[in-house]
């Protein structure tokens, strides 16, 4: 009997054994998409803590629902489009009270008033630290932005897979992306000044 | 000049605008600096944002759904040992119990006849055999 090889293997022949029954080539699914489920489901929940609790959701979720999984079609997309659905299934089900509801968005214009005021990118995007100021910064983001924009930005869909996705007009993906990245633009400016002030105080 | 709109410029560098339009804007961030500094910054900041994904731990996680999927032999052996520690045990139990048990009605059953052949029988009652002995 020839033995399997896992690592290096293609999901089609992963996805096929898996569907058989084997579940080596599972694991190596697991391991091949882990860290995008994670991070996209903590960015929906908030939490690192709560993204790896429902990433392993989604991926047992997965294994039981595998035989389902039409082989011709491309893996991740299905495994994002779960764990979207039940990080949303979530939230739902727990009824947090938040001024704004996951289903009737209010697209507010930002709520602090700033100068425009431009930094170069090299001023701001060269700094050290500036992956920890982003990672700060978008989860201040209203969680409609973030996720909006984290779709398009990191998992890189369409406006219209987004809409798909989230179950919203073209219209409203645009609207959330463009206030996404106005509040973004206006918190850094707003970080990088404060930093400046504090410099120049001594 | 007509600057494009902050959201246009967002729709542009995703390539979500309509094609005259994008043509519209490109045109005019070829001559104008400005515009041009803050599509570079829009195109730094995604960029930022997609370098804030963490890495995990793969290996943990993975190990940690599949217990989930399908528990480890040595626990599932465990469960197995000691349940048939426990019918062993059982077993072993019943059947020193019977033995002693059948072992003792035995003796008794000696000794009752013992008693019988010893002594005369005078008469018997209804709560067992009652005899009156006569010291042979």
């Amino acid at each position: 009997m020839k033995l399997r090889r896992y690592e290096g293997q293609e999901d089609k022949d992963l996805i096929l054994w898996a569907q058989e029954g084997d579940e080596k080539a599972f694991e190596e699914l697991v391991k091949r998409y882990s860290n995008q489920v994670i991070n996209l489901s903590s960015q929906i929940m908030g939490s690192s803590d709560e993204g790896w609790d429902m990433a392993q959701e989604v991926f047992i979720s997965v294994w039981k629902n595998i035989k389902s999984f039409d082989r011709d079609k491309n893996f991740y997309p299905w495994i994002r489009k779960i764990t979207i659905n039940a990080c949303y299934e979530e939230l739902r089900r727990r009824k947090r009270e938040r001024t704004i509801s996951l289903d009737n968005v209010e697209d507010n214009e930002p709520s602090v008033d700033l100068p425009d005021i431009t930094y170069s990118p090299e001023e701001i995007f060269d700094k050290k630290e500036i992956n920890e100021v982003l990672a700060t910064l978008i989860n201040t983001l209203p969680e409609h932005y973030r996720i909006t924009l984290w779709l398009r930005v990191v998992e890189d869909l369409s406006y219209e897979e987004i809409a798909q996705q989230l179950n919203i007009n073209i219209g409203t993906v645009k609207s959330r992306i463009n206030m996404a990245r106005k509040l973004m633009k206006e918190k850094l400016s707003m970080y990088y000044m404060e930093e400046k002030d504090e410099t120049s105080s001594f | 000049m007509k600057h494009p709109r902050f959201e246009d410029l967002s729709a542009f560098i995703d390539g979500e605008l309509q094609d005259e339009e994008m043509m519209e804007v490109k045109a005019h961030i070829d001559v104008c600096k400005e515009c041009r500094d803050r599509v570079e910054f829009l195109l730094a900041l995604d960029k930022g944002i997609r370098e804030t994904q963490e890495k995990w731990d793969v290996d943990r996680f993975t190990s940690e759904v599949m217990e989930r999927i399908h528990p480890p032999v040595g626990r599932r052996n465990l469960i197995l040992k000691v349940a048939t520690i426990g019918i062993a045990a059982s077993i072993i139990f019943g059947f020193a119990f019977t033995n002693i048990r059948d072992s003792y009605r035995e003796n008794l059953n000696k000794e009752k006849y013992q008693l019988i052949t010893q002594h005369q029988i005078i008469s018997s009652g209804d709560m067992g055999i009652i005899f009156i002995s006569e010291r042979k």
